[in-house]
């Protein structure tokens, strides 16, 4: 079975090195990795990942949450946002853009990768029963 | 400050009610007294009049008599001249005759009415001897009567005159006193109007300075508030930074032994960042809810380090127990660590096991970590020969100027007790298990 491809949209370059990593020992493939929201709609409309990574506070004229809504409209692939804001405000802004996991930074592998398998199931789900 | 106005404003507001209500007061006792006098000045006129009235009568019966010598005239002459005036003049005397204003002319009215009643007498006499008409003394003591009379007349118009005076005089002072007394009344309400609305100001000022105050204050409060996530935030990012570091690094390493010393340094981040993210949830910067954390860390550990072949279940019984952040990292780690060591060493050889982790409120505050594995080997001391977990435990510990205590049997599991002063705030512990 093809693995899913993930696309990291992530501005610090250590995080992307440790996700890279983190993500492949998981047993995904890397579909790539994007620093700006503007760069980030770009690659998913080049390289249409099964899964985005996406840090909610990044470079850009729009930040994660407006990038996931304009993703979520027009693209077929889910979110799951990555970020250091654990405030319940930035949690229901990323609730509303219909966001499919939520990591809190630093995580742990072990929270990663349940969030992405987590993710990766509702979507299917989702899709299973729209169609 | 505003309670000091409204205070101040109504013990005013009393201090004018009751001034307005004496000098109304005041105003009504006074009234009562002039109409009492000129009551009284009216009687005294309506006598004076009687009592000339008494005169003429007395003067008309005794000629009359002299013309007709009808006897029933005398009578009427003696009514007048005897009874009536002799009423009139007490009765003068009970009204004025105590007056210090009046003394003089009630003296003179009295005299000159007692001369005139015995010219009346005397004529009376001389009619009653000699009943013609042609009596020179008689004559003269008509003329003499007449005189006396007019004199009599005079001062009673004098007496009457001066009452009069009295009387407006009296009306006269009565209208200023009310006039002065409406003055004072509008004044004391005008006054207590503008102090009122001085008042009123006052407080208006001091609500809106009030009202300035707490809107600068919770500006301010707002700002300090984003500031620390801001400063959380931060703190999280580069922990996370670190995390990666670690994470990349590793990726090198192909010693296992190696490998797991970087994944429990990690473990040591999650833990301080853990911390950050429940302030930044609770929004309360000044404490943490430990117990939450504690709870938190040791699912977390127990998900990540589960021995392999070995189903552990997890007990946390936790007071709730707030700490400082300093304590609460510096707490967090030590429980980092002893929940790591019992999962790693604990139950080495066992197919399942309990976990159990206890927070007590105190005071003192304590923490314990106990598993129902395999012991600690005989005649270990905590203080020597440990591994870098404990070590690090120990240190902790004693950075929270408390103690670590452990209690171990052979095959029945270790119990690590840390305890340390704190502030706390408690609610009845309630067990969990996963």
């Amino acid at each position: 079975m093809k693995p899913k491809r993930i696309l990291i949209v992530e501005d610090e370059a250590m995080t992307v090195a440790a996700l890279k990593r983190e993500v492949a020992s998981f047993g995904y493939e890397i579909a790539g990795t994007a620093s700006t929201t503007f760069e980030a709609l770009h690659e998913v409309e080049a390289l249409q990942p099964d899964l985005i990574l996406m840090d909610i506070t990044i470079a850009g004229a729009i930040d994660g949450v407006t990038a996931a809504v304009a993703i979520r409209g027009n693209f077929h692939a889910p979110v799951v946002f990555l970020t250091a804001h654990a405030d319940k405000k930035t949690m229901e802004r990323a609730a509303g853009a219909g966001a499919f996991g939520y990591v809190l930074k630093p995580y742990t592998g072990a929270e990663l990768k349940a969030a992405i398998e987590t993710a990766l199931h509702k979507y299917e789900a989702e899709v299973t029963s729209r169609s | 400050m505003i309670k000091k106005i409204v205070l101040a404003s109504f013990i005013f507001i009393m201090l004018l009610l009751g001034a307005i209500g004496w000098l109304s007061f005041r105003h009504e006792i006074n009234m009562e007294r002039a109409v009492f006098w000129v009551d009284h000045s009216g009687d005294v006129v309506t006598t004076l009049k009687a009592l000339e009235l008494d005169v003429r009568e007395a003067e008309v019966a005794l000629q009359t008599y002299l013309f007709t010598r009808d006897t029933r005239w005398r009578d009427e002459f003696r009514l007048q001249a005897f009874d009536e005036m002799n009423s009139h003049l007490a009765r003068l005397q009970e009204m004025i005759g105590d007056n210090p204003n009046q003394p003089e002319g009630f003296g003179r009215v009295e005299t000159l009415t007692r001369k005139r009643v015995s010219i009346f007498q005397e004529l009376q006499a001389s009619i009653d001897d000699d009943p013609g008409n042609n009596n020179d003394r008689r004559s003269e003591l008509m003329r003499s009567g007449a005189n006396e009379t007019e004199q009599m007349v005079s001062v009673i118009n004098t007496l009457v005159e001066r009452e009069n005076r009295a009387i407006e005089n009296r009306l006269a002072q009565r209208k200023v006193d009310g006039r002065r007394l409406k003055e004072m009344v509008l004044a004391v309400e005008g006054f207590a109007l503008a102090f009122v609305g001085g008042a009123l100001i006052l407080v208006y000022r001091a609500v809106r300075t009030r009202d300035e105050a707490e809107s600068q204050l919770k500006l301010s409060l707002n700002e300090k508030e984003m500031l620390l996530k801001e400063v959380h935030h931060r703190v999280k990012n580069n922990l996370q930074v670190v995390s990666s570091l670690l994470c990349v690094q590793s990726g090198k390493l192909k010693d296992k032994e190696a490998l797991a010393v970087f994944a429990e340094c990690r473990d040591r981040i999650h833990s301080m960042a853990r911390m950050h993210e429940l302030v930044c949830a609770r929004g309360q910067f000044a404490s943490v809810e430990f117990d939450r954390h504690l709870r938190d860390i040791a699912e977390i550990l127990l998900r990540s380090h589960m021995p392999a072949d070995c189903d552990i279940v997890l007990v946390a019984r936790c007071d709730r127990v707030d700490l400082d952040l300093d304590q609460a990292i510096t707490l967090g780690l030590i429980a980092n660590e002893l929940i790591l060591n019992a999962l790693k060493h604990g139950f080495a050889g066992r197919s399942k096991g309990t976990l159990t982790v206890e927070l007590h409120a105190g005071p003192p505050c304590e923490m314990v970590v106990r598993d129902d594995g395999i012991g600690l080997p005989s005649g270990f001391d905590p203080e020597k020969g440990i591994g870098l977990g404990l070590e690090l435990a120990l240190g902790l510990t004693r950075q929270l100027k408390g103690e670590l205590k452990t209690q171990a049997e052979a095959a029945r599991g270790t119990s690590i007790t840390v305890r340390f002063p704190t502030k706390s705030k408690t609610t009845p512990a309630t067990p969990t298990s996963l």
